[in-house]
């Protein structure tokens, strides 16, 4: 395969395989006094995948972005493509930059630019090819990622899996020797992380690409890297192989690894025809959707679904990005009304209720949303309080006495006078979860609970919720792109 | 499990699981060496 050229910069050769393009040596680096890295050593081999895995908040972006020196260290060394980014200018970073692009993790696309403008950016910037020629390069891509129908699509339109591949069609055209991906999966379903690698694995082949990838999705990294960096408390704890890190002896990376899911499911023998999808397992339904119909526009949402939300269970409502489990969901606690169809919960048909009765329903029913949504200018215990102050106009020690109950039961009590920033995660999930338990409601619902989060988070958000189904006597739906892990103890997905 | 808007299949984990619907054993095994060649989107 011939050798490509840096459209970017033409004259410049290519590092050589033999060399690592990427060293760091003793770096640290501190924000507001708090320390992120401290006395990290890596280095990154030319043509092969590092990926960089660890707890959330242990630095692994912060190490990404030092490595293209968007970010600089306080100690140590950054050396890329065997330059110390600490010791050139901006300018010369930049000149790097454009033989080390990054894919983000929120995309970072131009909202106003179609996706085949988007592509050819960095090529209409800073080139003087012509438009004809750039377009040719962007349809080769387009192919090459499947995306072919995209080309001249606004962003707005994409789902999350054809945003990932558009910013990584963006990051390759220039021909650079170095991709750094930051979390190139989080928020995408399985069937859709199993072609973002695929096409990952097949860009760096391609494009003749080191990858740099930072990703707590073990599953994905062991089919993606040749070697993998664990980073606990700011350190690089252990490095190697999938398998050497697999049976890694150090005590950080066994906690990591025993929560990680690091295969796809493997299929069961057998099976049944997937006739009979009403389940009737006895237990007296909360809500129950029969032939419900949802259009928007001329999209035809929800095709006639019929089920039911058995009482005090854990329902997970599975689906790939786009498949109506969200909208499903909003019928039931009361947001959309169906086109066609009947929604009953509590045993009542919601499209009889008055505005008073339909609001009585909905304050049975408790809801989490990813980002744990908190106030954060209110300390956590005001936080807790706000559905029984605001939503109730309940006042004094009556509330306060609800607020330490419901901290206590999901151990938040230590707590509550802090602020939601100064607060961890896992704690920040829980408070979330106490203020929604505090009105006391019949149904609580889990909006993609895990996603983003690292194996030890969604292990503890899950342990989390069945906790909080047995502490509370409730009924749990949780809504979710992926499987239930066994931890989890579902009681039945649908 | 939700497919397109149509209730794809429904029961225990493992009820799903054993479903023999093509789009649920694509959803559930993504990734696995069994599974077939992914959708293009």
């Amino acid at each position: 395969m011939a050798q490509r050229t840096n459209l970017l910069l033409p004259g410049v050769e290519r590092w050589p395989a033999d060399q690592p393009v990427i060293e760091l040596v003793g770096v640290g680096k501190a924000y507001a006094g708090r320390e992120i890295l401290r006395d990290v050593n890596l280095t990154v081999q030319t043509g092969k995948t590092t990926v960089i895995s660890g707890e959330s908040g242990s630095g692994k972006s912060v190490l990404l972005r030092m490595m293209n020196g968007l970010t600089l260290p306080d100690a140590g060394t950054v050396r890329l493509f065997g330059e110390d980014i600490s010791k050139i200018g901006e300018r010369r970073r930049t000149e790097l930059r454009k033989r080390c692009t990054m894919v983000f993790q929120n995309y970072a696309l131009i909202d106003s630019l179609n996706v085949a403008h988007n592509i050819a950016f960095p090529l209409l910037q800073n080139t003087r090819m012509k438009l004809p020629e750039v377009m040719k390069l962007v349809r080769d891509l387009l192919e090459l990622l499947e995306l072919p129908h995209a080309f001249d699509r606004m962003p707005s339109d994409l789902s999350g899996g054809m945003k990932k591949r558009v910013a990584l069609a963006r990051a390759v055209i220039t021909n650079p020797e170095v991709v750094l991906f930051d979390e190139p999966t989080t928020g995408l379903d399985p069937v859709m992380i199993h072609f973002v690698d695929q096409l990952i694995q097949r860009t760096q082949r391609e494009y003749q690409i080191t990858s740099v990838i930072v990703s707590h999705d073990m599953a994905s990294n062991r089919n993606l890297a040749d070697h993998m960096a664990i980073l606990s408390g700011g350190s690089i704890v252990e490095f190697g192989s999938f398998e050497h890190i697999q049976h890694s002896r150090v005590p950080a990376v066994q906690r990591f690894m025993a929560n990680a899911v690091t295969e796809r499911m493997s299929r069961v023998e057998g099976g049944e025809a997937a006739g009979s999808l009403v389940v009737d397992d006895g237990v007296p339904p909360v809500a129950e959707v029969i032939d419900v119909h949802r259009h928007f526009g001329p999209n035809h949402v929800l095709k006639g679904i019929t089920a039911t939300i058995p009482e005090k269970k854990i329902t997970v409502v599975i689906g790939g990005s786009g498949s109506g489990k969200s909208v499903l969901i909003k019928h039931i606690i009361g947001l959309m009304s169906p086109s066609s169809g009947v929604v009953k919960v509590f045993g009542q048909d919601l499209a009889k209720l008055s505005g008073r009765e339909m609001q009585a329903t909905r304050a049975r029913i408790g809801m989490l949303f990813q980002g744990a949504a908190l106030f954060d200018s209110m300390t956590v215990r005001e936080n807790i309080a706000f559905p029984l102050y605001e939503g109730r106009g309940q006042r004094g020690r009556q509330v306060q006495e609800a607020v330490e109950e419901v901290a206590e039961r999901l151990k938040v009590k230590d707590v509550l006078g802090r602020m939601p920033s100064g607060i961890s995660n896992g704690e920040r999930k829980r408070v979330g979860l106490a203020r929604a338990l505090i009105t006391k409601p019949d149904i609580m619902v889990y909006d993609e609970p895990t996603t983003g989060q690292d194996p030890i988070m969604m292990r503890r958000v899950d342990d989390m919720i069945v906790e909080a189904a047995a502490a509370f006597d409730i009924t749990s739906i949780v809504i979710s792109h992926d499987m239930p892990r066994p931890s989890a103890s579902p009681t039945r997905s649908s | 499990m939700i497919y397109k808007g149509e209730l794809a299949a429904a029961g225990t984990p493992d009820q799903v699981k054993a479903s023999l619907d093509p789009h649920v054993q694509e959803f559930i095994y993504a990734g696995s060496s069994e599974s077939g060649d992914p959708p293009p989107e």
